[in-house]
């Protein structure tokens, strides 16, 4: 018998050791969840959200592999946040999940678990589960201090919206490439029969939970930065002006609805479903309605392009947003909400999302790319450009946000309406800030922050 | 102190039982208070407790969404806070603004109302229910039902102004008419309030002045400003009260419609409040934004009464 030569014995048995390897590095579901079967997770999910409606019948796949039931209580999104704070603050231990916008993530962070240590737990955690997948912008959207303690179910952004068939009609040819144009073309676009507007150029989201995030596109297009590194505001610059003037114009001067200080996302819509309006600012997930003939008037006639941007230099201008699943420091079974959301979160799982339930808002690079994902909705290759470009980013990362959208609201609001100058507002948003800020401490020690949490981006 | 001169009877006349079996002198002095106790406690917990611990907390910091930071003492801090700050006194004053003009107009539609359906006409009896509808409506109903009528689009208000050729018809969206929209919407809500509190009380007034009135040939406004003003005035002063109180504190109809806008155009304290606490979690400001309302009514009720004991000793 031929004696076998040591390298051949050598390659052999690493090839018998990487088999091997290859089985432990394929994850189980059913086995990670054994020690948890039998278990319920209480899951609060915010309403309005579609991924969160059908959340209940994508997950019965996760109960039957895993023996983990879930219980789903729905809130509607303007409640969410006052009544997790309420819970999480009294320490209770009612939910094993809660669904947050990623806007909201700094106000909960004291309050969560991050993942990291579970997503390298040899027993809990994917190895093929693949991070590195996910549009960077919108993971740190859940990362805090390097440390992860979500994914995003979803990702979408503003985009500019617009009626083709209108745009042919009166000759113009492609999307407006800046803010100017943007009213050039709402002044084009406004059309009126027998002294009533029928036709409006623009809806404008004049809510005062809608309005700073649509001056802030804008705003960000030409540059413009909310912080210096000392988080001391300085929107009130040659930039916001312009950009408050153009917008109180568009009101002011008949281009939008007069309703608009009425409008958020879902009124505005509503409006340009109707077919009452040439143009939109909106985030991207609301396209999935508009293009349903059942619930649109306008499906099939719009198209989608990245909002005008003045400087051609200006990388990330366009907030992004998300939503995600994040346990409770106090969840009775964070083992389980960890396989819930890891397995939630994983390619399969966000494929079905698109294919099979078209929610609109893949987050992941390979959902994307997916043949049968990739030309389920107009502005799907927008979002993958705005992905590809870095054009995303995040709001300043500071707890108290929520504070500075409000109070800079009040006077753009106004602004907007013109009964105050878009100088005035802008000085009284900035001071209104900055008094805000001192308040909290912030400049006590004269200390310079992260370009994260003065959300500076280039 | 009473004491009892049946050994087996106590002061009350009830039969001294194993629950009552202490001798008759404590059983005077802590009966009462023992059968009290109940109801004492649960005002104490609902009421006096987080009254006072709201106290507590107005007087430090303590933010939900920095619970490193703990809750610390900051002495009258959120107060000069407050008073320094001219969005306060903005809000105070337009709180003010509405709450006297609005009860102002429920005061006198309702009396006025009143007067008229206090006599006898036809179709009284059908048209009666339908001036209650409003007062019987969820204040979030009011609010949602008008937010909706007031709608620059496709509201029925807004359709009737533009038809009358008014330029200004989404009056929830121009700072110079929201004030008064959400003005109109509270006299609607609550005229019927007035109104019933008014006819209850006319409907039991004495016939006999009446009687002497016409002996004496007394015309209608005679009639009106020497016997049925005055006698009515306790009356009024109880709805002017319970409504200053009700106005000063609206929330619901002015959440549900304007949150507070266009800009600051409708801004009312309660809504501070609950931005403070609800939106902003600043729990000790919002706390300390309460106990001003709180002094604000005490005060403004204080007036009322003396000005009511007065009426009491005049009559």
């Amino acid at each position: 018998m031929k004696k076998f030569s040591s390298f051949t014995i050598l390659v052999v048995v690493i090839g018998i050791i990487i088999c091997f390897s290859f089985n432990a590095m394929a994850f189980d579901l059913a086995e990670a969840s054994k020690p948890y079967k039998g278990a319920t997770l209480t899951i609060s999910v915010m309403a309005g959200y579609k991924v969160n409606a059908i959340l209940p019948d994508l997950s019965k796949e996760f109960t039957d592999i895993t023996g983990i039931n879930l219980k789903f209580e729905s809130i509607p999104y303007s409640e969410t946040l006052e009544k997790h704070m309420i819970a999480l603050a009294t320490g209770s231990t009612a939910y094993d999940l809660m669904n947050i916008d990623n806007l909201w993530f700094p106000q909960y962070v004291a309050y969560i678990r991050p993942i990291d240590d579970y997503m390298k737990s040899p027993t809990l955690g994917d190895p093929n589960f693949d991070v590195a997948d996910f549009v960077p912008e919108v993971l740190q959207g859940y990362q805090w201090e390097g440390k992860t303690y979500s994914f995003p179910e979803g990702y979408f952004f503003p985009v500019l919206m617009y009626r083709k068939d209108l745009f042919e009609k009166h000759g113009l040819t492609s999307p407006p490439k800046t803010y100017q144009e943007y009213y050039d073309y709402a002044k084009k676009l406004t059309e009126k029969e027998g002294g009533k507007t029928t036709v409006y150029g623009v809806t404008l989201q004049g809510q005062r939970t809608g309005i700073f995030d649509e001056i802030c596109t804008p705003y960000w297009g030409k540059g413009g930065q909310l912080f210096d590194k000392k988080l001391k505001p300085i929107f009130n610059n040659a930039d916001m002006l312009e950009v408050l003037t153009i917008y109180q114009k568009l009101y002011t001067e008949g281009f939008a609805p007069p309703g608009s200080t009425d409008f958020e996302l879902g009124e505005a819509a509503a409006f340009f479903a109707q077919g009452k309006a040439a143009m939109m600012w909106n985030w991207s997930m609301m396209g999935a309605d508009l293009e349903d003939p059942s619930k649109s008037k306008v499906a099939g006639k719009i198209g989608y392009a990245m909002f005008p941007k003045d400087n051609p230099d200006v990388v990330h201008y366009v907030r992004e947003a998300s939503t995600g699943l994040c346990i409770p420091k106090t969840a009775k079974n964070k083992e389980a909400a960890f396989l819930y959301i890891q397995w939630l979160n994983s390619k399969d799982t966000l494929l079905k999302v698109e294919a099979k339930y078209k929610c609109g808002h893949p987050s992941r690079y390979s959902v994307m790319n997916q043949p049968t994902v990739k030309n389920l909705f107009p502005y799907f290759p927008i979002l993958e450009y705005a992905a590809k470009v870095n054009a995303v980013r995040l709001v300043p990362k500071i707890v108290e946000w929520s504070q500075v959208d409000d109070i800079s609201a009040v006077y753009f609001q106004k602004c907007m309406i013109g009964k105050l100058s878009p100088k005035d507002a802008m000085n009284d948003a900035v001071e209104g800030v900055e008094r805000m800020l001192d308040d909290k401490g912030y400049y006590f020690e004269d200390k310079d922050y992260s370009d994260l949490l003065t959300g500076r981006y280039k | 102190m009473v004491v009892s001169m049946s050994p087996r009877i106590n002061l009350y006349g009830i039969e001294r039982t194993w629950l009552t079996k202490m001798n008759v002198v404590t059983e005077d002095r802590y009966l009462p208070w023992a059968l009290l106790a109940p109801t004492l406690i649960i005002i104490l917990l609902i009421a006096v407790f987080p009254l006072f611990y709201n106290l507590y907390l107005s007087l430090h910091f303590s933010n939900l969404t920095r619970p490193e930071l703990g809750m610390r003492f900051i002495w009258f801090k959120n107060y000069v806070s407050l008073f320094t700050s001219s969005i306060f006194w903005g809000t105070f004053i337009r709180t003010i603004v509405f709450t006297v003009v609005a009860v102002g107009i429920e005061m006198g539609f309702g009396f006025g109302l009143a007067l008229m359906f206090n006599r006898e006409f036809k179709g009284k009896s059908a048209v009666f229910p339908l001036i209650l509808i409003p007062m019987i409506t969820t204040p979030i109903v009011v609010g949602l039902i008008w937010r909706y009528m007031y709608n620059g689009e496709f509201g029925f208000v807004s359709w009737i102004l533009q038809e009358m050729g008014v330029s200004v018809h989404a009056l929830l969206s121009d700072p110079t008419t929201a004030l008064p929209a959400v003005i109109f919407v509270d006299v609607w809500h609550w005229t019927p309030f007035v109104f019933l509190l008014s006819l209850a009380r006319l409907n039991s007034l004495p016939r006999s002045p009446y009687e002497a009135a016409e002996i004496d040939g007394a015309s209608t406004w005679q009639t009106f400003k020497w016997i049925t003003f005055p006698m009515m005035k306790p009356v009024l002063l109880v709805a002017l009260l319970l409504r200053t109180m009700d106005a000063f504190k609206i929330f619901d109809e002015i959440f549900i419609m304007t949150q507070g806008g266009p800009g600051d155009a409708t801004e009312m304290l309660s809504l501070e409040v609950y931005r403070q606490t609800f939106r902003y979690f600043n729990m000790g400001k919002g706390a300390a934004l309460a106990i001003v309302m709180l002094v604000v009514i005490i005060l403004i009720s204080r007036v009322y009464l003396k000005v009511f004991q007065k009426q009491q000793e005049a009559s």
